[in-house]
Parts: C-alpha cells; structure tokens; sequence
C-alpha cells in the first residue's frame, strides 16, 4: 500500500480513538466535577456513622466503701441478618462452624446470639476472623448488679432504659441520685468500609465519654452476700 | 532523509512527554499529608482511643481486666468499635 | 563483526535518542503506575506490597525492553507463525490447567507467589503474525481476509470461554486496526463487525454474569447486585477527586469500597487521588502514545513492521480507553488494566515487550 494510504487510514484511526478519549473525558469531568456535591452527599449517607461511646453508671457503695451496686460491661457475639446469597451463606456458615459446634438455623429469629461474655481474647479473635461478614457483630450488653440482703436491694432500687436508650434510676437510691450517678455518652464519628469495618484513619472523638460518680449510702452490706445481675439491654444494638 | 529541523522538533517533544509525566509524579495531587504527618495523626488517635476504652476498664469483670489492659492497649480502635453501639448515618 | 545497535533511522542525534527518550518515558509512566497503586492500597492491611512487587516486574520490564529491541525485526517476521501457534496453544491449554482469579480462568500457577496470564503475551504475538499475514505477498482478498478472521475469531472464542470479555474487545480491535491498514475492503471488515456483533449478543444471553453486567451498568441505581454496585463506586470514587485530587495516598473511598482499586478499577483511583486534571494528563499520555507510534509508523517504508508498530500504539490505546471509559460509566464492567498502570506483571512484561519490539522494527529501516 502507498504511503499516502497508510498514512490516510492510521489517521483515520489515530482520529476516531481522539475523539473516543475526548468523549471518556467528558465523563471524567461530569463525575469528578459536575456530579460531585451530590454524588458526595449519597456518601456520606452511605458510609459515615456517628457511634455512641457508652458511659458507666457510678457505683453505689456502702459506709465501708464495698461495691453494692455497679455497672459490668461485657460483649456479646450475635449474627444480625441471614445473608442475601447462598454461596456466601455456605462460607459463613464454613466460617463459624471453626469456632462455634452448634449449627446455625438461617431460619431463627434475628439477631440471634452466638456467645455471650466474650473475653477480650475473643473479641480480637472474632473481630478478626469474621472481619469481611457485616452480618455478624460483637456488641456490646451494660448489666447493672446489685448484691446485698433484699431490704438493702431495695434500698438502692432500680434502673430502666429509657426512650433514648440511657440507663435512669427508678426507685430507691438509683432514682434519688440518678444525676450524679448517670454519666454522659461519648460520641464519635468514623466511616464504614463496604464490610462495616471502621475506617480507623477517618476515626473522630468528637465527645469524650464522662463516667457517672461513685455515691456512698449509709447501710452496712453484711459479709457473704450474693449478688445478682440486672440485665439492661441496650436499646439499639 | 528527514531534514535536521524536524529531527529536532522532535527532540522537545519527547523531552516535554518527559517532563509532563515527571510533573504528574511530582505534583498532579496536593500533597496535603506527607506520610509523617498521617503517622502522627495515627497516633493521636490511637492514644485518644486508648483513653476512651480505660474509663471503660472499671466495668470489665475483674476475671478479664488485665487481658482487657493489654489488648485494648495494643488495639484501641478494635475494642472503642467494640463498645460502641447506636450507629447513625451523619 | 557487525555492530549491534540500539537507535532508529531518524537522522542525526534524535535517532540513537529515540528508544532511550522512549524507555525513560516508559520507566516514568511505570513509576506513576507504582505509585497508584500505592495509592489505590494505602489504607488497607499492606499496602507496599502490589506496589513494590510492581516495582520489581518494572525493572525486569526494561530489561525485556532493551533486549526486545536489540533483536532484529526479521527474526520476529520468522517467528510470527510459532509464536501465535504458541498463544493459541496456551489459551487452550489455559481453559483446562489454569487458576481462577476474580473470575476469569486465564492464569497458569507457575509458584505460590508467581502467576502468568498468556492472554496478555498473547496480544504481542496475535499483533505480530496478524501483521505479518495481512501484508504478506498475497493481495489482500475477500480469502484472506476470510482466513484472518476465522483465526482471530479462534482466539477471541477461547478468550470468551475464560471469560475474559475484555481482552476478547482488545484482540478484536487489534484486528481491525491490522485489518483496516493493510488494505482489506471495507465491506467485510463490516461484514466482520457484523457477525462478532451478534456472537457478543449471543454471548451475554447465555451467560448471566455478563447479562448482569450490562443491566447493571443501564440501570446503577437498579438491583442488578454487585456489578450496579461497582458502577455506583466509580461515580463516587471520582467525585472524591474533584479538580485536583485528594492527594497521593489519600484514596480513601477506593481503598474503602472499591473492588479491585490496583487492577480494573486503578483509572478511578487515580482520579480520587490526583483529580480531573490528573485523569486528564494520563489521558493525554495514552493518546500522545499512540500519536508516537503512528508517527513512527509513518517512517517505516514497506511491510509487516509499519503495521506492527501502528499496531501496537492503537491496540495499547483502545486498552486504555476502554479501561478509561469503564471506570468513567461510559461502557459497562469489562475486566480490562490499564497498559504500564495497572498491577499486574504479565501485562507489564507484555507492553515492554510489544514497545521493544516495535523499535526493533523501526529499526530495521
């Protein structure tokens, strides 16, 4: 073929290719600059959370200074939703039958609790292994225990959750010093990667976490007593 | 054969394509953060985390408070995620 | 004893400058890519390791670039049949001996660490015999290009078996550009288009993944799964981008949500860390490379070598745009890297060793 020819037809070409590349910039340029505010406002919504870092309810103590009432912190290991396809059923299910003996019915009532009272060895160890699964969580479960004779149980009374989730006295001592017993919450912001994981560079304490104060009653708890457990759930886990 | 002015227009051709790439490495982006910068900032946060999951320390049951001080210290983040709870979208 | 030399037939200093001005640029553009894939990894768990892995494919990459180039282009003409033999053998053999990686059954394990993808070789080579058969003695006829096609269709279906819809895109258009300047009609390249045209239809009715691939990227906002998820991360990894980029190393969203941000997705990320202007300047290396090629092409007289060499800047650039115009939601998820940028050593290796061997074609005049 002559020079000219060729010359004409790789041009041609080389053309269409340059008008191709001016069309894929176009669309660079609507995406990264024309659609942005609003491409960037669906992001936020998509993937950045604002948490609530819990505070612990001050203890009640006795004349002696002996723990009759306190808050207990532990963590609990629940599966959240069913997932979606069966392929990633199966590896979920491969996945916890390594650490769990009993197998998971996909038809029980969500959450479904896996194991309660994690240690802190478990919590990195789950955390870890189960990192790409949203569907599993570990969450955290605030118990308040009380321990003494019942007329003392009485004495320091009760607590509830109330409408926004936070933990108030409702009778007894728990009730009369319910301010200088409630803490206040922390708060922190941070984005979710596609699996729920914290992305821990964008992570913000935007509130530090107050604990609430100890109070000192003025009964005696007897030695040797039992103590029991209140569980409060926490209202959104 | 080429005359010798196209042969060096060519030349400032190549020559720009190489200068044009090395600006895109040097500085295409902002260089907002260089790696130091985000290190340190990594370990504010780090150390913020570390002071929020210690207050918490006093409501772990007494059997896992010492593994509980020394994982949270070596993982902060991993145990503020957690005790966190109540996610809301921003 | 005849001297070996490294320089193109420009005349005067520019010509022995050429190859070299031509491998420091590429040196260049393979650091860039290092660096975003850097980027595109910075937050995850190790993120130096595709990037300094890059590195070293890099360095092998301008040693198969000297050594490319310093063999002469005649031996290449020679060896054109073998070597496409040779992809058509590995792409079979692919089907049946090979790993699975995202999908696509197109590696051959070597060792733990070390996997080659013979389709990215493959495109070398397919260049290369295809030019030297469409400027052989025999005229161009409606035979020949019969003949052509009917190989080129071979290759592409065994692509199409992988799957690697992509790749089979990037075959097909190094055919057409072969097709297209070595004097075949007009009429039945059509004819061409045509029937692989309907083969695609055909193609993406049968297999779901690719039927949800396109349903996916005609409605994003749809529940066609991951793929209208995927299109929905590359609109918002370059909104992150804005002007002029978030910074080296600070690709947060691509790191965070989209999948595969070092290889079919890197054009995005890049956005997010460098911008528009940053996308825009790598568009414009893509396409002041392909300039380059022609205008080398231009050079060479007669022959396989100018359509080779044509042929390499064209084949590398619709790889680019396509690559581009996926990660831009101008085409739907095809599975295709971008040229030098992306992770992978196969492909690196091969477009070192297609620009070697078009300057030894160059040379040769």
């Amino acid at each position: 073929m002559a020079a000219g020819g060729f010359k004409l037809k790789t041009l041609t070409i080389l053309s269409f290719l340059l008008i191709w590349a001016v069309v894929a910039a176009a669309h660079v340029f609507y995406y990264a600059v024309a659609k942005r505010e609003e491409s960037l406002a669906e992001t936020r919504r998509i993937a950045w959370r604002e948490a609530e870092i819990p505070a612990l309810r001050g203890k009640i103590l006795d004349r002696n200074g002996v723990p009759a009432a306190w808050t207990e912190l532990c963590h609990d290991f629940i599966l959240e939703r069913v997932p979606e396809s069966p392929r990633r059923r199966e590896t979920l299910r491969r996945r916890m039958a390594r650490f769990f003996s009993a197998e998971v019915s996909w038809t029980a009532k969500m959450p479904l609790l896996l194991k309660n009272s994690l240690s802190p060895e478990e919590i990195v160890l789950y955390a870890r292994e189960f990192r790409f699964f949203p569907e599993v969580r570990i969450v955290p479960v605030i118990r308040r225990v009380v321990t003494g004779p019942p007329e003392i149980r009485e004495r320091i009374g009760k607590t509830a959750r109330n409408n926004a989730g936070e933990i108030v006295g409702i009778s007894g001592l728990e009730r009369k010093y319910d301010m200088e017993l409630s803490g206040r919450a922390g708060r922190v912001i941070v984005m979710l990667d596609r699996n729920g994981n914290w992305c821990n560079e964008t992570l913000r304490i935007t509130r530090r976490a107050e604990n609430g104060k100890d109070i000192t009653a003025d009964f005696l708890l007897p030695a040797g007593t039992d103590a029991s457990v209140e569980r409060l759930e926490n209202a959104e886990n | 054969m080429e005359p010798v002015r196209k042969n060096g227009r060519m030349h400032y051709v190549l020559y720009a394509a190489i200068l044009l790439l090395s600006l895109l490495l040097l500085g295409a982006g902002r260089f907002r953060e260089d790696l130091g910068n985000r290190r340190i900032r990594s370990m504010q946060t780090k150390a913020a985390c570390r002071e929020a999951v210690a207050e918490l320390e006093n409501g772990i049951a007494e059997r896992y408070r010492q593994s509980w001080s020394e994982l949270a210290g070596a993982e902060p983040e991993l145990f503020l995620r957690a005790c966190s709870a109540g996610m809301k979208a921003q | 004893m005849r001297k070996i030399r490294f320089s193109i037939p420009l005349g005067g200093k520019s010509g022995r400058l050429l190859p070299f001005a031509a491998l420091l640029i590429l040196t260049v553009a393979g650091l860039l890519g290092c660096l975003s894939i850097y980027s595109a990894r910075a937050f995850s768990e190790a993120p130096l390791v595709f990037a300094m892995k890059q590195l070293v494919w890099l360095g092998a990459g301008v040693a198969v670039f000297l050594a490319a180039g310093l063999v002469p282009f005649s031996w290449y003409r020679k060896a054109a049949c073998w070597l496409f033999l040779l992809t058509l053998l590995s792409l079979f053999l692919v089907l049946f001996c090979g790993v699975e990686i995202n999908g696509m059954h197109g590696w051959f394990r070597l060792t733990e660490t070390l996997s080659i993808q013979p389709s990215e070789f493959g495109k070398v080579f397919f260049l290369l015999w295809l030019s030297v058969a469409a400027t052989g003695s025999a005229a161009a006829s409606f035979r020949k290009t019969l003949f052509l096609f009917g190989m080129s269709f071979l290759v592409i279906l065994l692509l199409m078996l992988e799957p690697d819809f992509g790749g089979a895109l990037v075959f097909f258009a190094a055919f057409l550009t072969v097709m297209a300047v070595s004097g075949a009609s007009s009429r039945h390249l059509a004819a061409a288009v045509a029937l692989l045209a309907v083969c695609g239809v055909i193609f993406i009715a049968l297999n779901d993944y690719a039927l949800l691939r396109i349903l996916g990227y005609l409605d994003p906002e749809g529940g066609y799964g991951v793929d209208a998820w995927h299109i929905r991360q590359f609109q918002y990894t370059m909104a992150h981008g804005g002007w002029s980029g978030s910074a080296w190393g600070n690709a947060l969203w691509s790191s965070a949500f989209l999948p595969l941000p070092h290889t079919d997705s890197l054009f995005a990320s890049l956005v997010e860390s460098t911008g528009f202007i940053g996308g825009m300047i790598v568009i414009c290396g893509f396409c002041a490379m392909g300039a380059g090629f022609t205008a080398m092409s231009w050079k060479i007289r007669e022959g396989a070598g100018r359509v080779f060499v044509f042929g390499v800047g064209a084949m590398y650039l619709v790889q680019a745009l396509i690559h581009i115009s996926v990660n831009s939601v101008l085409l739907p998820p095809t599975g295709v890297t971008l040229p030098l940028l992306s992770y992978g050593g196969s492909s690196l290796l091969s477009v070192m060793l297609a620009c070697g061997m078009a300057f030894s074609a160059a040379k040769e005049e």
